[in-house]
């Protein structure tokens, strides 16, 4: 039987692990000009970013509303800080950092239990909307059903398990810059990954969501 | 190979990451074990509903909702700006920067610091920096931020550390961003540095490191520096 390596994830290829500066950073020009006091460049680097950020926030904090607030918060706290940003790192790094800064502290501030954070995943699952969603109404309602059930296993995931994951499953980030990015071993991240999405396995297998294996 | 060897090494081995020798081994025992075979394909299925969450779009008005409150005055460090604003006009264009950087950069290792792991380092020089950071969060406006940050949110401690050391940098580095403030600006600030407990020490280093600089503007701001730090009569 073929066991076949999984395909790179699909919202982005996962790029490659180039040390920080190896290669042009396409944001740089953006980021010289809102720092040489340019703000419509601010503006333009949020309309790149948005989508990212958005859609990390909304996987880690579970309800559009959350991932909003949050998402504000993002780009508040990027303009607040990013004066200090040099070139050592990829803008788009910093970027996902102080996202996922913004994720864990609200998680925080809120004081948020997991069980709060399950049942508003399961209110807005009609909110889990992928491009791809099937023509066939039933097959439709199995993929957003399984989406609800995915997002509220990846809540019960401990934070800090959970923010790797979702940086290198749906985020497609390679290990190096995720281990850059949490300042984290290489080993600790995949590590970190594995755990996570073995407790994910768990959750989805016991929530009915994926078969016990027909072997 | 025992199954539970197997089950740690599914992680590597969905991801292509197992040596060869490694993984042939995996194989041989995947095709007589249907449990070890049964948790690969449920690992895969994992990953595979994952991906099913796919692609978000944001809210549409996103960024013109972060531009007004940036136009508010929500985006910007207060104290930066109101140092910046002390910089005489003519200089402000090329005096903003260097202060707000300044600013942002003890604010971001503030931010990002965690009680658990309350060093910053490396710095240079380091009490300085720590004071400036502490001064910062003991002025109440940034502590609620710095507080809220847990040891899961520890991102970025040494990266923010990074950038303050970079921010004030060498003494000539410091001192350039000292003269360049308007004096009474620059009183604000290091009489800021100095309320931080513990600082004293670090700011006279500093004195005596800017004394041995050729610059002519040190000496005077070396004694600034020095009467701050002096001990209380
Ligand atoms: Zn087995």
């Amino acid at each position: 039987m073929g066991h076949e390596i999984v395909e790179r994830g699909p919202l982005q290829g996962r790029r490659a692990a180039a040390s920080p500066g190896a290669e042009a950073d396409p944001d740089l020009d953006l980021v010289l000009r809102w720092q040489a006091g340019e703000e419509e460049a601010f503006e333009a680097l949020i309309r790149r970013h948005e989508r990212r950020v958005y859609r990390l926030l909304l996987r880690m904090l579970g309800t559009p509303e959350e991932a909003e607030d949050a998402a504000q918060e993002t780009f508040l706290n990027l303009h607040r800080h990013g004066h200090a940003f040099r070139r050592d790192a990829r803008f788009s790094t910093f970027v996902y950092r102080v996202a996922a800064n913004a994720a864990l502290n609200r998680r925080r501030s809120r004081g948020r239990s997991h069980a709060r954070e399950r049942s508003l995943a399961g209110m807005q699952q009609a909110g889990f909307e992928g491009p791809e969603s099937p023509q066939d109404p039933e097959a439709a309602y199995a993929q957003s059903e399984l989406r609800g059930r995915v997002q509220r296993g990846l809540l019960e995931i401990a934070p800090k398990l959970r923010l790797p994951l979702v940086l290198y499953d749906l985020e497609g980030l390679a290990y190096p810059e995720i281990a850059r990015l949490l300042e984290l071993p290489e080993g600790t991240v995949k590590s970190r990954i594995h755990r996570a999405r073995e407790l994910l396995r768990e959750a989805l297998v016991a929530d009915g969501a994926i078969g016990r294996s027909q072997s | 190979m025992r199954h539970s060897e197997v089950h740690s090494d599914l992680g590597d081995y969905l991801e292509g990451d197992l040596p060869l020798d490694r993984r042939a081994l995996v194989d041989a025992h995947l095709d007589s074990c249907d449990a070890c075979a049964g948790r690969l394909h449920e690992l895969r299925a994992t990953v595979d509903a994952l991906r099913t969450l796919g692609e978000v779009a944001p809210p549409p008005d996103l960024a013109r909702a972060v531009m007004a409150r940036i136009a508010a005055g929500e985006g910007r460090p207060p104290w930066a700006v109101r140092l910046a604003r002390r910089v005489p006009a003519p200089l402000r264009g090329r005096l903003v920067a260097p202060v707000v950087a300044l600013a942002s950069a003890a604010v971001v290792a503030v931010w990002l610091r965690a009680p658990a792991n309350p060093t910053i380092e490396p710095v240079v020089p380091a009490p300085t920096a720590q004071s400036l950071a502490d001064a910062i969060e003991r002025s109440g406006r940034f502590g609620a931020a710095a507080e809220d940050v847990d040891e899961e949110a520890v991102v970025g401690p040494r990266a923010a550390a990074d950038e303050l050391s970079r921010a004030l940098g060498s003494p000539s580095a410091w001192l350039g961003t000292a003269a360049a403030l308007e004096p009474r600006a620059r009183g604000e600030l290091l009489a800021m540095l100095a309320k931080a407990p513990g600082s004293a020490e670090g700011l006279r280093s500093l004195a005596a490191e800017l004394r041995r600089l050729s610059d002519p503007r040190a000496p005077a701001i070396a004694d600034e520096i020095d009467r701050l730090a002096a001990p209380a009569p």
